[in-house]
Parts: C-alpha cells; sequence; structure tokens
C-alpha cells in the first residue's frame, strides 16, 4: 500500500506543480485577444452587441474591443433590441445573452488561440422610443415639488429636493444596467412623464435596486406604477429580490404621455432604478 | 527521533534563517495593503511611547510616561486591536529604518511579523523533526510558509501571520510543557504574547483544554502549564497593552464588543456575496481546500490515515494535539458563523498542523529516496507561492482549477486595496503631472508609503472617496471584488469610455482595471 500511496503522490505533485508552472501560459495572451477584436472590428455593424464570456473576463474583452462598446452597450437592460451579438469566450464558456430563445442562428464561429469568436443572429425588436435616452425630455415631480434639470453639462440629470434622477449605470445584482436611477424620497412620490413618446405594440422595461450598499441596508419594496395619457396601465410592488425584474405592457400606437411612480412604503435606502422602451 | 538533538537544534535555527530571509526578500516586493496603512499611521505613536519612557527617566519624569494622557495619546488610536505587534512594527521602524538604515520604512514595519513567522517555520520543524526525522521537519517547515496565503500575509505588518505564527508556537511551548516544567512558565508568556497580538489566542485554552483532559486518562496529572497561563498570560497581555491601564473593564468591554459585533464586510464566495449573516457553513473548509496546494492537502490525509494507525505511546498524544490544531481554527469560524470578510486569514493557524501532519504523511511514504520525495511534495507549494508572488492573496490553487477556475466558480479575488502595486509603473509613466487619480479602495496612507519608497511619483493626487471622487479624477480604477462592480460603472458613466486602458492580472484573471478619461477636444 505504501508503494501505491507513493506513487500516487508522485503523480499528484508532478501533476501540480506542472499546472502551477503553466498557469499563466494557459490563459489567453494579448495577440489572442486583439486577432478576435480584429475580426469583430472588421464584420461589426452599429447596432451589433458584443459580450464576453465569462462575465469575470469581461474587462480584458473591453481593453481588445471597448472603443466599440459604448456606455449603452455595456449596460444593455437586455438583448431584445440587437439583432446580432458577437460574443468573446475564453475557457468553453457562453454569454447568458447568447443562449435565450431569441437566438436564431449561429453566423460564424472562428477561433483565435484561446479566444473564440462567434457571431450570432436573433430576432430583434424595433425600439421606437428610449426613454433612459429622452430622459432630458421628462418632466419630474417629486411630491408637489417639481425637480429642476441641472443643465446642459449633463443632460438628462434633475435635482429634486433630496435626491438627483438621472440616467445612469445601475448596478443590480452586481451586472451593469442603463436606466434612470430615481431614488425614493421619504414618503413621496415620484413622477417621471415623458410628453409625445411614440407608441407601438408595446411598452417594456426592467426596474431594480442599484447599489449592493442598499439592498444590504434595507429590503423594502418599491411601488412601480406606469400611466399612459393618464391611465394607470402597470401597477406592481417590486421586491429587492426579484432583481432586474421585467415588465411588459399592450400599447395602442401611437403619440402618447407616459408617466412612471415611484414611490416605497419603506423608503430608507431605496435607490431604485429602470428602464423602458416602447416597441413597435 | 534518530537525528541527534545538536543537529536538530542547529538545523532548526537554518530553517528559522531561510524562512526570515525568504519572507523579508518577499516583502521587499510585495504591495502594501489597506489595514497596513493604518498600523502605518498607529506603529510610530506606540513606540514614541516607549522611546519616550528613557528620555522621561533621564530627566526624571518616568511618571509622567504613565500618566493616563501620555497612554491615550500614545496609545488611543487603533485600540480595537491590541498593541503588541504595532509596538514591535513601531520599533522595528526606529531601530532598522531611522537609527540604522538597513531597511526602508515598509520593510522595517514588516520585519517583526517576519521574524515571529519565522519562530512559526521553526516549532513546525522541530515539530515533526521530534517525531520523525529530519526530512520530515523539513517538509513540514516548508509546507507551513509555501501556502501562498499564508505566506502572503507573513510578509505584512498586519496580524494575521503573526497570530497564527504565535498559535502555533504556544501550542508547541505547551506540548514541551507537558514533560518539561521549564517550559510552564513559558508558555505562559508566549500566551500572554499570544493575546497581546490578537483576540484568536483566547481561543488557545479552550484547545488546549480539551487535549489535556484526553490525556488525563493516562498520566493523571494535572499539568501546571495551565496555571501559568492563566497568571503570566494576563498578566503580559495587560503589560503589552497599556490603553488598557485606565478605564480596565470598561476599555475591555468596549474591545470584546468591537468583535463581537463586528461589521459584516463583503465576501464573494461560490457566486453570492455575503454581507450579512449567517455566513455559509462550507466556507472554511472548502476555502481551505482550494487555496492550499493540493498535494499538501492529500500527504496531510496520509499523515492523518499513518498516525491514527500508529502505536504511539507518547502520553501526551501528540498527534491529537495536532489534528485538533488542524481542525479547530477553522471550525471556530464554522461553529460561530462568524463574520468571512477575512477569507482564508482568520484560520491560517490550520496550515502550519496540517504541514506537520503532511510531514507525518511523507514519513509514512517515504521508505526509498526520501530526498526525492521531499522534493517532489514540496515542489508544487513552493512554485505556487513563488510565482503568485505579489498576488498570493488572489492565489487558488488546482482543487479550485487555479485562479480562472475560481472566477468561474465566484470566488473573491483580493481585498485590502494592495493589487494598485502592479498599476503604479503604468501610471507613474502615464498620468499627466499633478494628475487627479481615484484610488479606490487604496488609502491614503498606503498612497503616503509608496511616495516615501517612490514607488509612485509624489505630484499624483487623491480625489478621495465615492461618487465625488470618481467624478473628479482623470484617471481611476477598480480593484475586482463583486460588490465593487459599481466603481466601474461609475467611471464608464463619468469618462464616457468602457475600454480600459490597463488591467493587471494574475493568471488572465483580471485584479484590477484602470481607465483614463479622455482628453475634451
Amino acid at each position: 500500500m505504501r508503494t501505491a500511496l507513493t506513487v500516487a503522490l508522485m503523480v499528484i505533485a508532478l501533476f501540480e506543480s506542472g499546472f502551477e508552472l503553466t498557469a499563466s501560459r494557459r490563459a489567453p495572451q494579448k495577440s489572442d485577444w486583439d486577432a478576435a477584436a480584429a475580426e469583430v472590428r472588421a464584420g461589426f455593424r452599429p447596432g451589433d452587441l458584443i459580450v464576453t464570456a465569462p462575465t469575470w473576463a469581461d474587462p480584458i474583452g473591453r481593453s481588445a474591443i471597448g472603443d466599440l462598446v459604448s456606455v449603452e452597450m455595456a449596460g444593455h437592460a437586455d438583448t431584445d433590441r440587437y439583432a446580432r451579438i458577437w460574443e468573446l469566450s475564453i475557457r468553453g464558456a457562453h454569454a447568458p445573452e447568447t443562449t435565450g430563445s431569441s437566438i436564431e442562428r449561429v453566423i460564424s464561429t472562428n477561433e483565435h488561440g484561446r479566444v473564440t469568436v462567434t457571431l450570432y443572429q436573433k430576432k430583434a425588436a424595433n425600439v421606437l422610443y428610449d426613454f433612459t435616452s429622452h430622459a432630458a425630455d421628462a418632466r419630474i415631480v417629486q411630491g408637489e415639488h417639481p425637480c429642476h434639470p441641472s443643465g446642459p453639462a449633463t443632460p438628462g440629470r434633475f435635482n429634486c429636493a433630496g435626491v438627483t434622477i438621472e440616467p445612469r449605470t445601475l448596478e443590480i445584482d452586481y451586472l451593469p444596467r442603463r436606466g434612470i436611477l430615481a431614488p425614493v424620497d421619504g414618503q413621496k412620490t415620484t413622477s417621471i412623464e415623458f410628453a409625445d413618446v411614440t407608441l407601438g405594440s408595446s411598452l417594456a422595461g426592467h426596474m431594480g435596486l442599484h447599489d449592493y450598499y442598499s439592498r444590504k441596508n434595507a429590503d423594502g419594496p418599491v411601488d412601480f406604477i406606469v400611466f399612459i395619457d393618464g391611465k394607470s396601465t402597470l401597477t406592481t410592488r417590486y421586491l429587492q429580490k426579484e432583481n432586474w425584474r421585467s415588465f411588459n405592457i399592450a400599447t395602442a400606437p401611437g403619440l402618447h404621455t407616459v408617466r412612471f411612480d415611484i414611490a416605497s412604503p419603506a423608503p430608507a435606502w431605496r435607490t431604485f432604478g429602470f428602464h423602458a422602451e416602447s416597441r413597435q | 527521533m534518530s537525528d541527534s538533538p545538536t543537529k536538530v537544534k542547529l538545523t532548526a535555527w537554518l530553517v528559522f534563517a531561510l524562512a526570515l530571509a525568504a519572507l523579508m526578500l518577499g516583502s521587499r516586493t510585495q504591495g502594501n495593503t489597506r489595514d497596513e496603512g493604518y498600523y502605518f499611521d498607529a506603529a510610530p505613536s506606540y513606540s514614541g511611547w516607549y522611546a519616550e519612557l528613557p528620555r522621561n527617566l533621564v530627566h526624571g519624569q518616568f511618571a509622567k510616561s504613565f500618566s493616563r494622557r501620555a497612554v491615550d495619546r500614545a496609545f488611543s488610536y487603533n485600540h480595537e486591536h491590541p498593541a503588541l505587534m504595532k509596538t514591535l512594527f513601531g520599533i522595528s521602524e526606529r531601530i532598522f529604518h531611522r537609527s540604522l538604515p538597513l531597511l526602508n520604512e515598509q520593510e522595517a514595519f514588516r520585519l517583526p511579523t517576519n521574524i515571529v513567522v519565522a519562530f512559526m517555520a521553526m516549532c513546525v520543524f522541530l515539530f515533526a523533526a521530534r517525531k520523525g526525522s529530519l526530512a520530515g521537519g523539513l517538509v513540514a517547515a516548508t509546507l507551513s510558509l509555501a501556502a501562498p496565503r499564508l505566506f502572503f500575509d507573513a510578509q505584512l505588518s498586519c496580524f494575521d501571520a503573526p497570530i497564527a505564527a504565535l498559535w502555533v508556537i504556544v501550542v508547541y511551548a505547551y506540548f514541551r510543557a507537558l514533560d518539561d516544567r521549564r517550559w510552564g512558565w513559558r508558555t505562559g508568556i508566549l500566551f500572554g504574547l499570544a493575546l497581546a497580538t490578537k483576540h484568536n489566542a483566547f481561543f488557545l485554552p479552550i484547545i488546549l483544554g480539551v487535549h489535556c483532559l484526553w490525556t488525563l486518562r493516562k498520566t493523571r496529572r494535572f499539568p501546571t502549564v495551565f496555571v501559568w497561563m492563566a497568571t503570566l498570560g494576563p498578566l503580559v497581555y495587560l503589560a503589552c497593552w497599556p490603553w488598557l491601564w485606565f478605564d480596565t473593564v470598561a476599555r475591555f468591554r468596549e474591545y470584546v464588543a468591537f468583535h463581537v459585533h463586528h461589521v459584516y464586510y463583503n465576501m464573494e464566495y461560490m457566486g453570492v456575496n455575503y454581507n450579512k449573516p449567517p455566513s455559509p457553513l462550507s466556507f472554511t473548509l472548502f476555502m481551505e481546500l482550494i487555496t492550499m496546494p493540493l498535494t499538501t492537502s492529500v500527504l496531510a490525509l496520509v499523515g492523518i490515515f499513518a498516525l491514527a494507525k500508529s502505536r504511539d505511546n507518547d502520553a501526551r498524544s501528540p498527534f491529537l494535539l495536532i489534528a485538533l490544531n488542524a481542525i479547530f481554527p477553522m471550525a471556530i469560524l464554522t461553529l460561530t458563523r462568524a463574520p468571512i470578510f477575512g477569507a482564508t486569514k482568520h484560520f491560517h493557524a490550520s496550515i502550519p498542523f496540517l504541514a506537520i501532519l503532511a510531514a507525518a504523511g511523507y514519513e509514512f511514504v517515504a521508505q526509498k529516496r526520501r530526498v526525492v520525495l521531499a522534493v517532489l511534495v514540496c515542489a508544487p507549494a513552493v512554485i505556487a507561492t513563488v510565482r503568485t508572488h505579489p498576488y498570493g492573496l488572489s492565489d487558488y490553487t488546482l482543487p479550485a482549477g487555479g485562479v480562472p477556475g475560481a472566477a468561474d466558480l465566484g470566488m473573491n479575488r483580493q481585498f485590502w486595496g494592495y493589487t494598485v502595486s502592479g498599476a503604479l509603473p503604468w501610471i507613474n509613466q502615464h498620468a499627466p503631472k499633478n494628475a487627479a487619480i481615484y484610488w479606490h479602495d487604496t488609502n491614503q496612507s498606503q498612497i503616503d508609503m509608496d511616495k516615501k519608497l517612490k514607488l509612485m511619483r509624489s505630484d499624483l493626487r487623491n480625489t478621495g472617496l465615492e461618487e465625488p471622487g470618481v467624478r473628479a479624477s482623470e484617471i481611476a480604477f477598480v480593484e475586482h471584488e463583486k460588490h465593487f462592480n459599481k466603481y466601474e460603472y461609475w467611471i464608464w458613466d463619468f469618462y464616457g469610455i468602457t475600454k480600459p486602458s490597463l488591467i493587471v492580472d494574475l493568471d488572465g484573471v483580471p485584479l484590477l482595471t484602470l481607465y483614463q478619461r479622455p482628453k475634451t477636444p
């Protein structure tokens, strides 16, 4: 038995030594990432989405191709609007964005050293109006008091009595989500209204609680109501455990006034955020 | 043990010297950590009190040093931890940097930790060599130090490696005291020093008590070492911590309350960011498994098997003592569901005992070609420790699939803002003059030290904390921990880009991502 144990230990020790000695060489090299980026750059079209898998490799992916990754793209609320997705992946991983049912087919897959570039084609929603991008067009009232735009240097940013409302890359469930940050202020209801919005067949979006620190310090619910032309079309109570929760409202095409009301019975640390868009 | 006592002693001192040399060498290139920043500030204040003692004595004002005002002035800062190590850091800095310019300031602060851990390696060697052979002792000493995370802490002017080391030293002294009365009072003093290092030491009597109860079955003699621990221990503890000399009960209560009700920090484990109780039951054991070299762990299991099988008639039950101490530091956290903010650093004391068990495993299997086998079983640990330096805190071993495997699992990559050292060459080269920099988790004391050591340009500025700090910066970085993701998103928002200028990585896993604000046209 001792001999068998000795041999087993020697094998383990040799294997582990080799594993350690080759660890940095097993990682994708810069040249791999650069070659992968070159392929994406050559075929990239405006409106494509670029993602990296696994998520922890995302900064490295962006260091290679980040000039094509806008802040809005990096913080995409979902993939619905994108018709094509470029996935830069290592270690055989796949991004959650490329595993949904909306994926129609793989257009191409190419390996560049240890980095694989895959181009997916998928069904895409036609976005008619992006509320986050149009935050500057909103009229915001908190309780009885109007909130005021900060100025041209920070478009879309509104100063209310106790909080600031603005488009931001929210941190929800530790992931980037582009949306309007609208922290709850006391017992006041925040109303964010957009006039002359082009609606299609649906108004879709997501809501969540920004910042781990807020989520750590409290867990009160947030009430979220959507009005179209003054009529309530969605009344829901958001719970923190729902993370980045989606909503979808059937709408009648045409120009409408859309208002989002936000309030909470337990307003402490409710750094609420949402993204919405109308779709054809 | 067949080797002569003299040979064992000489080899033990050789182990001490080699361990100290390795740690001092490593610490020269080890980036400093957030907590060190606080101790860089505390240490001169604490040691200043001792420096004033002889001056006051000369001027006939000896009592002045012992006034509440003088004590509070020197020891009030960072009084949530005992004073011993901070005092030693400060004394070392006064001697080896200010008086004898042998070391730079940071190296001098770190020297006491290096020394205490080198003594730990020596004790581990003696433990293993006395029950086995010189080769076994050397295997144990090597494996106790060549554990990337313990080695990382052993380079720092912090308390985690010193308390792990003193834990081992006290257990060794206790073991010796079981059949040698001279070691009784020594154990008492060492226990006091351990208490004066960190509160982990309060658990030592429990584990030693359990062991003692077991040995009483055979010896029928209550060891007097506990009397020494109960008397000399508190005296040394109080002597080392002047802060407790006034309002002793109230201050001690405050100290206990601080640790009993310690705030939960954030720690990513299996993809979940834990910052509320209860901590996961599997944390300690699984973390130990994936941060210790696999060969060491397997060898330790062989050691347990071998020792359990052997018919050792030693009434002191050394196997039980070692096995209990290999498990207990982990079990404390598991059973109390204590916060897990320190990753593995709060149960480092397990590692040296696992190394002793591994040495027993080595003795069991190494019937022939003992030197070759010793080198082979130590190689993975040594390679891992050397190659991951100075990012040992971010290392994961083979059972996790290495650092990338751990990233896949969703394990914490670091804490304490220590990876900034990897970004300094880029910053020094690329930052504009007087650049406003957001330093994220790296605190001002770390920055000050890096400037003093000329690792960082002196003109670089600190824009401060949180969102205003990011907004005001022209260079910003995030030191990756799951809960820190929002800082990266702030940088994107305020800089309008997502393309980093620099990534500091370990085996392809980002540890720090740095951005430079584009110039406005």
